[in-house]
């Protein structure tokens, strides 16, 4: 399988360590028990497109928010985490790609 | 006072070493910084550098020093101009990390450089895919590293403590290419 | 000697040595072990595996089921080789497989005789009485008869490779469609691998007597190679297999480097597992022709109507001398026409159709008519036919069988389609949508002339670059044969009796197929499962399709109702060494070396694995003879006068940022931005499950600037964490952190001298008010910038000092040599264990992943007034509930009681049962300071038993020790040795 990073390009799969379900992105803001338990623990199951986190871990080291579906692995979005925090459910995201060239980050 | 002597990482290596058409040494040794911009200070920083950050996935080569984008918001600056100096110039735009020795810095040339790292780095290094100023966070095997295009070779920057094993690795795969070229044409 | 007189593709001018159960064959380069096979002459070559009924050889590629070989020997002995795949060479030893004393009388071949009750499934209803005779004698039994080959036992000498290669298009296959297909592309521009499991390319066209563009096909396959060698943008692969199809446009493929060679280079692999990277791919993988079954149709000498014309045209090797043609296609009208061109008899083509017509010629032809039988037990003799006028015998020594061609669809359902059944071709056609980006040409999809493979895979080709953003240029098509498929669907002879095989590697026959369909078995999947057709190492590539086929006809079912069962990868066999190519050794786990490393190998120390580095177990004297000796005796130095310990293998972070202190103390569970510039503090990571993680030291350098240490071995796992923090839980903050691991060696000095030894060290002395407990501070020693942090995991007064990686080995040694001056020395892991069990400090055996901070005793260390990782869930009322497992130690009661890690705490008095059971120990090590075994352990409501004798038990060694629960801390618990 190939994850397109936005930073790094397209890269195989053996650079990214899987994480889980982009539900993580949503932290419960008190530390209540039972809104963490859910939050840990309940994940729907979806034959379909599935929001998840995956670690470019052997490349630029960002998080990213991929969206996958689990029935074909065909991957459907991919964009930097920390620019979906909010947005869970699979949709039209962009990609946050810099300029190319010498531009800052 | 004694002195604390100096031992040069890859001073257990036998380098240089040639196998068929590729050859790899040792780079020079040199100051290096890892600079990481706190927020919305990368102009600050660019400014204080004298010249643009470079994208994701490039390398700018300057009189005398090498900027090379590293990693998600960090670069890596290798030259005699990444000492104290330009550490304390940077204080309170980033944050400026001496990693003159986290890592090791090794040129690999000549034409079968490709096929060497095709062995150990899963990227694509064909010039249509990574031309001169490119540079690429990725992995020799196991050992995470940064790729960076230098002439017709790469330059290769590894941790520290992987010397001994990346540079196996390489002289393994150089090995390898120069008996496979030996062997003969596939036009059969 | 069976080799024709001119033709062929080989080289005459040479002659190369091979050996095939010790008698010599001749061949010459370009043939394979199975062409110098039928060149000599030789029809016996295997046993089949259940009735070791004498076997030849049948096809001329991948799909061979009979001819297993074995090359080598001693260690290099490799079973299970087709002959049809050994590209030979000089000095080629092979032997055949499966029969014992020799291929000629094989003991096993009474299995034949007992075939009736040898048939499918018969391992269900037998060897069950009586029950001790399973262990005794039917395991060892079936386990000595089992199998096909034999390894060899040794270490493998050999070493193979993994490689990466990236293409626009990949176009697996290099017969007409394959070459077309890797033309247009490559004069396009496009970066083209074309792979072949070939050692020649040009697939059919080499086997072949047709014309392309007016010349023979071979030529023109090979002019073409010539073009394609000569692209800068074309690679070619061949003696490469395409195994698999997996997600994402990767495919995996096999190369075969240098088996064909006599004398390979020293360092050249013997295979190379590529993983490449496409972004179109073309199927041209061709189609595989397939039998008919009818009875005794395994015999040495019957073999595939393409296969013949293989060994006729590429080879020039003849496998017979008079020739019977069984078909139920035009196609194989070409092998009778193909025999008699070089001077080989037919006596019969024998067509299945009643109302075909097949070409008048030097043969008696029969339509409507099948073969019912053969004879000849080592090589045929005889075939019988039936026909309107009756029943009779033909003399003949080969019988070419043609049943139809099945395209090579499997790559195109590796993820997961299923193939379409074909009624045109009477086969199963490529999924089209299967794998993202394939396109099927050629007779893979099912396309059989010659002028459509050249056509389709011009075709595809375009429609490849056309998805790519490239122009096709126009491509003329060669002239060559546009037969139309002509073929009627028979599968086998119903009515003739005797056993008709449908598998012959696994021995698979009607009568097992119509004996599954019985018993309830009649999905292909099941059919295959429990008369084990397909399942060989050919994997059903030639009898796959028939054998579902009589299961269809048998249950009343169509062939595309039936099905075909799930093809998957790998294609064909694969060596484990080359998928597991680089992972031996450093290419498994590299070795990850400290920067005072040669300082320590110099002192003579074992090496331990802490993760991926390399650490001392201790530093022996003359006259110790273990570890233990080294380890007590270190011990006892740490604690008299002083030690001194490489750890620069600690995970270190510099965390930067105007909201460093606020991400820190959202990341550990006590409070890191109430500590003051120039002080240390140890700090507790939990994971969001309320679960400790790692814990480590913060030194705050500055007031924006914090060092982090963690476990060696968690290293990674924490920087991820707080990548993950960072970038996921809280992006607004302004921080930025990196690994500084490797750049800093660090060291620590440990002991009541410890002071005096840093001193003489460094440039400017320290005093305990300048630097008390728990500072940190810049220091320089010999004019190199270092740090000091004045922190103890011994419990003595101890420092680290930090110097930039290149000095590492020459602090170590300046400090050891400072050491032993003072009576001390260098110690190592073992010793640095003891020491912290005697102080009660954890590691991650006691955060091992399901101890809470409460269960460690660090309960008050999660900070009441902040958020932090993991203080939701911790908060679950379970995690703290006192009947959890607690932190505590435990002491021998007596001197030489033994405490093990792992052993169980048990109530005294009880039975060592679970109801009994109490908790477990963690750590455990002997204790030079209290001159008995020590333990931590978590014990359930621990912290209310001190004092409490228990039994710790370790069945495994047989121990039962009486212990006494105490506080973790067995060695000066209040700390005073600490400061001062």
């Amino acid at each position: 399988m190939r994850i397109a990073c936005p930073l790094c390009g397209e890269r195989d799969l053996r650079e990214f360590t899987y994480r889980g379900a982009a539900v993580l992105l949503d932290r419960p803001a008190e530390p209540d028990p039972v809104a963490f338990d859910a939050y840990l623990h309940l994940r729907d199951n979806p034959a379909g497109p599935n929001a998840e986190l995956w670690h470019h871990a052997f490349g630029c080291r960002a998080w990213l928010r991929v969206v996958r579906d689990t029935r074909t692995h065909a991957i459907l979005e991919v964009g930097l985490a920390r620019d979906a925090r909010g947005r869970l459910a699979p949709g039209v995201g962009e990609a946050v790609v810099p300029a190319e060239g010498e531009g800052t980050a | 006072m004694a002195d604390l002597a100096a031992r040069p990482a890859l001073a257990a290596c036998d380098l240089p070493f040639s196998a068929g058409a590729a050859s790899l040494a040792a780079l020079p040794e040199a100051a290096m910084l890892e600079i990481l911009p706190f927020r919305g200070r990368a102009a600050a920083v660019a400014a204080v550098l004298g010249v643009g950050l470079p994208a994701p996935g490039r390398v700018a080569r300057l009189d005398g020093a090498t900027l090379a984008w590293a990693g998600l918001d960090r670069w890596l600056v290798r030259g005699p101009a990444a000492g104290a100096a330009l550490a304390a110039r940077l204080d309170g735009l980033a944050a400026a990390l001496d990693q003159t020795d986290g890592w090791i810095g090794l040129a690999l040339g000549g034409g079968a450089a490709r096929e060497v790292l095709a062995r150990l780095a899963p990227v694509d290094l064909a010039p249509e895919a990574f031309p001169s100023n490119a540079a690429a966070r990725t992995a020799l095997r196991h050992v995470p590293c940064l790729i960076l295009a230098a002439g017709d070779g790469f330059e290769l920057l590894a941790p520290r403590s992987c010397a001994t094993a990346v540079v196996a690795d390489l002289v393994g795969a150089m090995r390898s290419v120069a008996a496979l070229a030996e062997i003969a044409d596939p036009r059969t | 000697m069976t080799r024709l007189a001119s033709g062929g593709l080989v080289d005459r001018s040479r002659r190369l040595a091979v050996t095939f159960d010790g008698a010599p064959l001749v061949a010459h380069p370009g043939d394979t072990l199975a062409s110098a096979l039928v060149a000599n002459g030789v029809r016996l070559v295997g046993r089949s595996f259940k009735y070791h009924r004498p076997r030849g050889i049948v096809a001329a590629g991948v799909e061979e089921p009979n001819a297993l070989v074995t090359l080598g020997a001693g260690a290099r002995r490799t079973p299970n080789l087709r002959a049809t795949e050994v590209e030979v060479h000089d000095g080629l030893v092979a032997v055949s497989q499966n029969r014992w004393p020799s291929l000629r009388r094989d003991a096993m071949a009474v299995n034949d005789l007992l075939s009736p009750f040898l048939s499918a499934g018969f391992y269900y209803k037998t060897f069950m009485w009586p029950p001790a005779f399973w262990e005794r004698l039917y395991e060892p039994m079936i386990r000595a008869a089992a199998g096909l080959g034999a390894l060899s036992g040794e270490r493998d000498p050999d070493a193979s490779e993994k490689a990466f290669a990236f293409a626009d298009l990949l176009v697996i296959g290099a017969g007409p469609a394959g070459l077309m297909a890797a033309l247009v592309a490559g004069r396009a521009g496009a970066r083209v691998i074309l792979a072949d499991e070939d050692f020649r390319l040009g697939g059919r066209l080499n086997a072949e007597r047709m014309e392309v563009d007016g010349r023979p096909g071979a030529a023109w396959a090979g002019e073409v190679v010539t073009e394609l060698a000569g692209l800068p943008n074309v690679r070619l692969m061949p003696r490469t297999s395409v195994i698999g199809a997996y997600d994402g446009g990767t495919w995996g493929a096999v190369e075969r480097v240098s088996r064909h060679l006599a004398e390979p280079p020293a360092d050249a692999p013997l295979d190379a597992f590529w993983r490449i990277a496409a972004r179109r791919a073309i199927l041209a993988t061709g189609a595989i022709e397939r039998p008919i079954a009818f009875p005794d149709n395994d015999r040495p000498g019957v073999m595939m109507g393409g296969a013949v014309r293989a060994y006729l045209n590429r080879w020039a090797a003849a496998p017979g001398r008079r020739a019977v043609v069984f078909t139920n296609n035009d196609d194989g009208w070409r092998t009778a026409e193909a025999l008699v061109a070089v001077g080989i008899e037919v006596a019969a083509l024998v067509d299945a159709r009643p109302g075909a017509t097949p070409p008048a010629g030097p043969w008696l032809a029969a339509a409507g008519a099948v073969v019912t039988g053969t004879r000849g037990r080592r090589g045929l003799r005889a075939v019988r036919l039936r026909d309107a006028a009756g029943e009779r015998w033909v003399e003949a020594d080969l019988l070419a069988v043609s049943g139809g061609w099945n395209p090579s669809v499997h790559l195109a359902c590796h993820l997961g389609a299923r193939p379409v059944w074909d009624e045109g071709v009477a086969a199963f056609g490529p999924p089209a949508d299967g794998v993202p980006g394939l396109l099927a040409a050629g007779a893979a999809a099912g396309a059989f002339s010659t002028r459509a493979a050249l056509a389709g895979g011009a075709a595809a080709a375009a429609e490849a670059l056309a998805a790519l953003g490239l122009a096709a240029g126009t491509v003329d098509i060669p002239e060559a044969e546009d037969g139309p498929v002509a073929v009627t669907a028979f599968w086998h002879v119903a009515d003739a009796g005797g056993r008709a095989w449908v598998d012959l590697q696994n021995d698979v026959t009607v009568k097992d197929v119509a004996l599954a369909a019985r018993e309830g078995f009649r999905a292909a999947e099941h059919m295959k499962r429990y008369t084990t057709h397909g399942m060989a190492t050919d994997q059903g590539k030639l009898g796959g399709l028939l054998g579902t086929a009589v299961l269809a006809g048998l249950t009343g079912r169509s062939v595309a109702e039936t099905g075909i069962t799930t093809f998957r990868p790998p294609w064909t066999p694969v060596p484990i060494a080359a998928l597991g190519a680089g992972g031996q050794g450093q290419g498994f786990a590299p070795e990850r070396l400290s920067p005072a490393h040669t300082a320590i190998i110099a002192r003579g120390a074992p090496q331990t694995e802490a993760g991926l580095w390399r650490r001392p177990l201790c530093f022996p004297r003359p006259g110790e003879a273990t570890v233990r000796a080294a380890c007590d005796r270190e011990v006892r130095m740490v604690r008299s006068t002083v030690g001194v310990c490489d750890v620069s293998t600690l995970g270190k972070i510099d965390v930067q940022g105007p909201d460093a202190a606020a991400f820190l103390d959202r990341v550990y569970a006590n409070t890191i931005s109430t500590l003051a510039p120039g002080r240390v503090r140890y700090g507790l990571m939990l994971r969001e499950d309320g679960f400790a993680m790692d814990d480590g030291t913060v030194a705050r350098l500055g007031p924006a600037h914090f060092l982090v240490t963690t476990t060696t071995a968690a290293a990674g796992e924490v920087l991820a964490h707080l990548d993950f923090a960072y970038q996921c839980l809280w992006p607004e903050l302004d921080v930025a952190f990196a690994s500084v691991t490797d750049h800093w060696a660090q060291v620590a000095v440990a002991g009541p001298l410890a002071r005096e030894v840093v001193n003489a060290v460094i440039d400017a002395p320290v005093g305990s008010d300048g630097f008390p407990f728990m500072a940190c501070g810049p220091v320089s020693a010999a004019g190199v910038a270092g740090r000091l942090f004045r922190i103890s995991f011994s419990g003595e007064h101890a420092y680290e000092l930090a110097v930039p990686a290149r000095h590492g080995a020459a602090l170590f040694d300046r400090l050891v040599t400072e050491a032993e001056a003072r009576g001390g020395g260098a110690y190592g892991l073992e010793a640095l264990n003891v020491l912290r069990i005697e102080k009660g400090h954890p590691t991650h055996a006691e955060l091992q992943g399901r101890t809470t901070a409460d269960d460690l005793g660090l309960g008050r260390l999660v900070a009441a007034g902040k958020d932090c990782i993991g203080r939701g869930a911790a908060a679950r009322p379970g995690l703290s509930d006192p009947q959890r497992e607690q932190l505590v130690g435990l002491k021998a009661i007596e001197a030489g009681g033994r405490l093990v890690a792992g052993a169980h705490v048990v109530l005294p008095g009880g039975h060592t049962t679970p109801p009994n059971d109490l908790g477990y120990l963690t750590s455990a090590c002997f204790s030079p300071t209290l001159g008995r075994e020590i333990a931590l352990g978590f014990v359930r409501n621990g912290r209310a038993r001190t004092g409490e004798t228990v039994r710790v038990v370790c069945l495994l060694r047989g121990h039962d020790t009486p212990a006494e629960i105490v506080a973790p801390a067995f060695v000066d618990p209040e700390g005073e040795r600490l400061r001062g």
